[in-house]
């Protein structure tokens, strides 16, 4: 018995358990003594104190844009056109700490898609903004809500106040009212995108109400789904945001490949990203401090990294010099997510699913 | 390091983990199914499950199995290794029991997939020849212990899965094109010059049929997985290892005569796949494909004959696929954190199912019905 015993220790110990034949992307062991919260308290926690705040962050960021484009359409100046880029960044902000949730609403009638189309894949916001501007057909919410879902939201509106030639284009030309009307109706888009998902969750019939009553499987999905949002934002911030910009070398350095380069966001984008993770962390952790300080210290460093970057990822990823840096939030990145990926399972109650991360 | 193959047979049939179903679990006329998992303690096993009654039983496995090859008659199952794996381990379905244990040779390995023969005498495994870095087939004699008796070229690199035809003679493999190493782990070698292809070839003279290449025109779309319709006609469902900013299509169809077509999905759905798909499977009537992708969270489907695209169903870390005798258009997926669940075609959505413990799990890529 003894040997067999040994025999299996040695089989299995030599055969690469779970985590460590992901090295690409391993998955800690769980924090063992981490308690695990009642799982409809959790649910109504996330979605009271940190979903339903952030979207109504967006909307009021988005309410703010809309109004900014009937302003400037009305009156067409260099200073209103500084107000539309104030109000799109405070709007990409506030979409930036939500985006990693596609659980709920937004994952509904193409909501996300429509909100923002990154990664830009087949020149899709180039090639339906053009449509746009080149087709003088009027611009009804309900049609507009036909065309490509690329040209719906903040990719498309980006370059339409940052593209080269853009500001002039917007101001006088032929094209000016043309990318008047498309601007106001991408403003009006958003706004309602992100008033239908925040009723979605607090409103008559949504979530919030579903969840007080729903059953244990169902709290469970909610849970798990919002458990799972949360954990993928450092595989997308790492893999897309980061190594699909930065490459190898400075040679291999893929600058427009960047999320928002345009409007010069990259970098800024990943620190409201992580201010996001903080809020909904902040609320997983509640008074498990003894654990959750670490995995908030993380997140911290991990955000303040990205928010005190002093260029845009692109140009840094080109820059031998400036580098470093951009291989030391990615280390920070794991980091984070590694302690993450540790604790909120086991904080949830929850398995976290793998088929995502691996790949075969 | 050298494993002692007995002992390790011995300590894994030793390890059924569970739940031998006592009666009242599964209804005597349920189908069964079985797919790889793991557990939250980190456990590898083997899971054979019904659909409304939950598990069966769980054999233990060393680590991460893959897909699984049912035996037509004897009551084998055939778990691969998940690449770069070098065992399969052979289970009694109805005991849950080890039968034995398959090693790669050296300088082999598995790539966790395979197929028995329609007489089933045969096994078949794709595996990596280390030396030249091509594709081969591993043949394996039931009868003799399933002892290694010969090997194939898959005529490609990075062999993945593959199927007979209906006609039990001609085989397809999906040869994804990239080049790996175990010294090296998952690693693609070849990132910028993969040669993806499907081959068809006569399985009794390896004769090769057709050819079709990708890498020419699509360089980076990988071809993983393959279902079989009734017909002959084979789907096959890719992943896309090339620029970010490009978007090939990721489902086609191949005919027995080696003519290929993509079918039609708008982008912004085929945007929300993230250029990967992980299974794919025809429903009982062999008319409806579903295909899952993991990244994106989604379960796709169309319509193979008319190619129409039929809609989305959404399903976080999906990924196992397999069709539902209940009715057509019904396919039983799973999930790495959501359990398993029945996505309907042409409804395209996901609903929960009866199996009361099927949802402690991680599913793993690959379901088959036994």
């Amino acid at each position: 018995m003894k040997r067999l015993l040994a025999a299996l220790a040695l089989i299995f110990g030599a055969a690469a358990p779970l985590h460590a034949q992901t090295a690409d992307h391993p998955q800690p062991a769980a924090m063992s003594d981490v308690k695990a919260r009642d799982q409809r308290a959790m649910a109504l926690e996330l979605a009271e104190k940190f979903v339903v705040p952030a979207y109504r962050d967006l909307a009021k960021a988005a309410d703010a844009q809309e109004s900014a484009w009937k302003g400037f359409c009305r009156k067409p100046t260099q200073g209103a056109v500084d107000k539309l880029k104030t109000a799109y960044n405070e709007t990409a902000d506030a979409w930036a700490q939500i985006e990693f949730v596609r659980y709920g609403p937004i994952g509904e009638n193409f909501r996300y898609e429509r909100m923002a189309y990154w990664p830009e894949r087949k020149n899709a916001v180039a090639r339906s903004l053009a449509k746009a501007i080149g087709e003088p057909d009027k611009l009804t919410p309900e049609r507009f809500k036909q065309t490509s879902v690329a040209v719906q939201g903040l990719s498309a509106m980006e370059r339409l106040l940052y593209e080269e030639g853009a500001v002039d284009a917007l101001l006088s030309g032929p094209e000016a009212e043309r990318r008047c009307e498309i601007g106001q109706a991408i403003s009006r888009s958003v706004a309602t995108i992100a008033d239908e998902t925040l009723e979605g969750w607090r409103g008559k019939g949504g979530m919030i109400g579903t969840l007080k009553t729903a059953d244990e499987a169902t709290v469970r999905e909610t849970v798990s789904r919002l458990g799972t949002d949360l954990l993928g934002v450092f595989q997308a911030i790492g893999d897309l945001k980061l190594d699909a910009v930065t490459g190898m070398n400075p040679s291999e350095a893929r600058p427009t490949l960047a999320e928002t380069w345009r409007s010069g966001r990259s970098a800024r984008a990943i620190a409201e990203n992580f201010q996001g993770v903080k809020a909904m962390t902040s609320v997983i952790v509640g008074d498990d401090t003894e654990h959750g300080a670490k995995v908030l210290a993380a997140i911290q460093k991990a955000h303040d990294e990205a928010a005190n970057l002093p260029a845009p990822l692109g140009e840094m990823a080109e820059d031998e010099k400036a580098r470093p840096r951009l291989t030391q939030l990615r280390q920070s990145v794991r980091v984070a997510r590694d302690l993450s990926g540790a604790y909120i399972p086991a904080r949830l109650g929850i398995v976290i699913g793998f088929n995502s991360l691996d790949g075969d | 390091m050298q494993i002692d193959r007995r002992s390790f047979i011995a300590a894994l049939a030793a390890s059924v983990a569970g739940t031998m179903a006592p009666a009242g679990f599964a209804r005597a006329d349920e189908r069964l199914f079985v797919s790889s998992t793991n557990d939250a303690e980190g456990m590898s096993a083997l899971t054979v499950f019904s659909v409304d009654g939950g598990t069966v039983f769980r054999t233990k496995l060393p680590a991460r199995g893959h897909d699984i090859a049912v035996h037509p008659t004897l009551p084998d199952l055939a778990v691969f290794a998940r690449r770069p794996g070098d065992w399969t381990a052979v289970v009694n379905r109805r005991s849950g029991t080890v039968i034995t244990l398959i090693r790669s040779p050296e300088h082999r390995h598995f790539f966790g997939h395979g197929m028995y023969s329609a007489d089933g005498r045969l096994l078949y495994a794709t595996e990596n020849d280390l030396d030249s870095g091509q594709g081969v087939l591993g043949v394996y004699d039931v009868a003799k212990n399933y002892a290694r008796v010969g090997e194939q070229p898959t005529h490609g690199i990075g062999p993945h899965d593959t199927t007979f035809l209906p006609d039990g003679k001609t085989i397809v493999v999906a040869n994804g094109g990239a080049k790996t190493d175990p010294a090296s782990g998952r690693e693609i070698l070849n990132k910028h010059s993969m040669e993806p292809s499907l081959s068809v070839f006569d399985a009794a003279t390896g004769d090769l049929r057709h050819k079709i290449d990708f890498g020419s025109r699509l360089t980076g779309l990988s071809m993983r997985h393959l279902a079989v319709a009734p017909d002959g006609e084979v789907v096959f469902a890719s992943q896309y290892e090339g620029d970010l900013d490009e978007m090939p299509p990721l489902v086609g169809t191949l005919t027995p005569d080696g003519k290929t077509r993509f079918l039609e999905i708008p982008d912004r759905d085929l945007a929300s796949l993230n250029s990967y798909l992980g299974a794919v499977q025809l429903d009982r009537s062999g008319r409806l494909i579903a295909a899952t992708s993991p990244r994106g969270g989604f379960v796709v489907f169309w319509d193979r004959e008319s190619g129409r695209y039929l809609g989305r169903a959404p399903l976080p870390d999906v990924c196992g696929v397999a069709a539902s005798p209940e009715k057509d258009g019904l396919f039983v997926v799973s999930s790495g954190n959501s359990g398993v669940r029945l996505a309907d075609a042409t409804r395209h959505d996901v609903a929960h199912v009866g199996g009361s413990d099927l949802y402690k799990f991680m599913w793993d890529n690959h379901i088959e019905m036994i």
